[in-house]
């Protein structure tokens, strides 16, 4: 039961992962890039593929009353977790660039001989 | 914006806020309660879990009520199970609140003293009722009610959350990254809060609106129930004789039981009389709805007397509600989820009101008013918890042995929540960090004080103590980011 659960948390926080990378904004904030004609659409598939998957997974083995509940409850935390999971990324990548701008700007013209 | 949108705007945000004065404490509860089961046993720590099987808890309890209840007219026993740990005994008429109840020891079989207190019982009926009985549940009814139709402007109003699917922008503005908080929340938890607002407003159905019990069973709602459920008795022979050992009809019931259920109680009629009978109830631990199957025996010959395995469908899918809102079902896992999605549902509500009242500020800093409503957001929400907090505590702080103490554990609530409404009326603003961070500690403190006073000699009470920790130290970070002391919310 305890696998099965694991399982089912990772399908469907990777579900949602996908899901997220299928919007063009957020798929901005991974990649750093325009999306090609044809990525969003790939990753949201794949998306609602994962949580299908996370979906058999709450079902096999227990009442589909209990395995339907577990499933959207996993669904709410996982969506929370990838929210989350981008607001990190972005500060960090936004301090990272703070900082390569810095050592950009200053020491290394003098350092260099003439 | 057009007249129906302003309209629709205003029923959200101030009735919301008006109403969250309410919710967030009943949803605070609410998701402690829960966890009811491991509360109360974590607030008893003179009682020990009970690992024996079924058979052998029941060779216990029968031997207990053979020594002391051998002429009485019914026995129950409880025999233990994940929502009740002990082998729970209880004997006598009437139902059973007016029965006389022991808890066993599961090795020597000696009844287990233990300290009086209301234990987890108190969150669950605080969050049904608010302890005021039939006009606390038509208050939390309208707030039920309230609820399905904030849910449902909040849809309306904050109409790009699906647009703005995952979003959270911490660096964008004060105002800005509130908003996306209350709606990233209020969107992931969509369904539990539909879910848990509609079942708890049917659950509340016969209080809110009798019509049809007062038509049909003359205003009294057991009498529907009456009709539904079957009595198995029969009138006593007058005649003893010896009946089987109780544990002879475990087998035999649990096969008639769905797979998923075994026997969670018994209740044996007339024993030691040669027409007795033994009606076993299966658990409802592993089904959402929440109605526990019944077979009978006759106590003497072991043969089958009668059974009630289906269920009228009204009945069903009543209880089948009922039993989402309960979440009796499904284990740890759900719930955790449970008690996850009603606190974010309540953080949710609490930035809802940090937002009006933001927005009120800016026109109307300083009034009377104004500190009033500010007052009462941080009562409802950091106030709750500072409550809660002082309820554990004094179960741990007032002498085990102290007459009517379950009643000053309640005091206790009552007090600190004043005491709360109090300093936040005196501090304005700051209230929010300062009783956010006093519950952290409290959290962290009394984790620390049970721990030290042997809590991880249990499995229970030392899972509660980690999650105390953890949710102190949790509270602390967030108090510590989110509410720093020069830009209060």
């Amino acid at each position: 039961m305890i696998m099965s659960f694991l399982l089912a948390t990772m399908l469907n926080t990777g579900g949602m992962s996908c899901l997220a990378l299928g919007m063009e904004q957020h798929y901005r904030t991974i990649y750093d890039a325009s999306p090609g004609p044809n990525e969003l659409p790939y990753w949201r598939r794949k998306g609602w593929v994962l949580l299908s998957l996370g979906l058999a997974v709450c079902l096999a083995g227990r009442r589909f009353a209990i395995g339907a509940v577990l499933w959207t409850g996993l669904l709410s935390i996982a969506l929370i977790s990838v929210a989350i999971f981008l607001a990190a990324h972005q500060k960090h990548k936004a301090t990272r660039t703070m900082r390569l701008r810095e050592a950009d700007s200053t020491p290394h013209r003098e350092i260099r001989p003439q | 914006m057009s007249p129906y949108g302003k309209a629709l705007l205003g029923l959200h945000s101030w009735g919301g806020m008006i109403f969250s004065w309410l919710l967030i404490p009943i949803f605070i509860t609410g998701s402690i309660a829960v966890f009811e089961p491991q509360i109360s046993h974590w607030m008893r720590p003179e009682l020990i879990a009970s690992h024996n099987t079924a058979s052998a808890s029941l060779d216990i309890a029968e031997a207990r009520l053979r020594a002391v209840a051998a002429d009485e007219p019914i026995w129950r026993i409880m025999l233990p199970g994940s929502r009740r740990p002990y082998i729970q005994i209880a004997w006598g008429q009437g139902g059973f609140r007016m029965q006389k109840r022991e808890m066993l020891h599961a090795v020597s079989g000696e009844p287990m003293a233990a300290r009086e207190t209301s234990g987890g019982k108190f969150f669950t009926h605080f969050h049904a009722d608010l302890l005021l009985g039939r006009p606390g549940r038509w208050i939390v009814g309208a707030a039920g009610i309230f609820m399905l139709a904030a849910i449902i402007s909040g849809v309306l109003i904050h109409h790009r959350i699906f647009k703005e699917f995952f979003t959270l922008r911490p660096r964008s503005g004060k105002r800005r990254s509130w908003l996306d908080v209350h709606n990233l929340f209020g969107v992931a938890t969509l369904p539990f809060m539909l879910m848990i607002a509609y079942t708890g407003v049917v659950i509340l159905a016969d209080t809110i609106m009798p019509a049809a019990s007062n038509m049909l069973y003359e205003g009294n709602p057991r009498a529907s129930r009456a009709e539904l459920v079957k009595t198995f008795e029969r009138k006593p022979s007058g005649t003893k004789a010896e009946a089987l050992p109780l544990h002879t009809h475990l087998a035999r019931a649990e096969r008639i039981l769905d797979d998923d259920d075994s026997v969670d109680s018994l209740l044996v009629r007339n024993p030691g009389d040669r027409k007795a009978l033994v009606e076993t109830a299966g658990n409802v631990t592993g089904r959402v709805t929440s109605i526990a199957d019944r077979v009978v025996f006759d106590a003497v010959s072991g043969e089958l007397f009668g059974r009630q395995t289906e269920w009228n469908p009204m009945l069903t899918s009543f209880r089948t509600l009922v039993g989402l809102h309960l979440a009796y079902f499904g284990g740890t896992a759900i719930q955790w989820l449970y008690f996850l999605s009603g606190l974010l549902g309540a953080i949710m509500m609490a930035i809802g009101t940090v937002l009006l009242l933001r927005k009120r500020r800016q026109r109307h800093d300083g009034d009377a008013m104004q500190r009033w409503l500010e007052a009462m957001g941080a009562a409802s929400a950091g106030g709750t918890l500072l409550a809660c907090l002082a309820y554990l505590w004094a179960n741990r702080l007032i002498p085990a042995a102290m007459p009517s103490r379950s009643s000053l554990e309640i005091t206790a609530f009552f007090s600190m929540w004043g005491l709360t409404l109090l300093h936040a009326v005196l501090r304005g603003r700051k209230a929010w960090r300062e009783q956010l961070m006093a519950a952290a500690a409290f959290l962290i403190l009394l984790a620390i004080f049970d721990a030290l006073g042997g809590g991880f000699d249990d499995a229970t009470r030392g899972n509660i103590d980690l999650s105390l920790l953890a949710f102190g130290a949790l509270l602390m970070v967030c108090g510590k980011r989110f509410f720093r002391p020069e830009e209060t919310p």
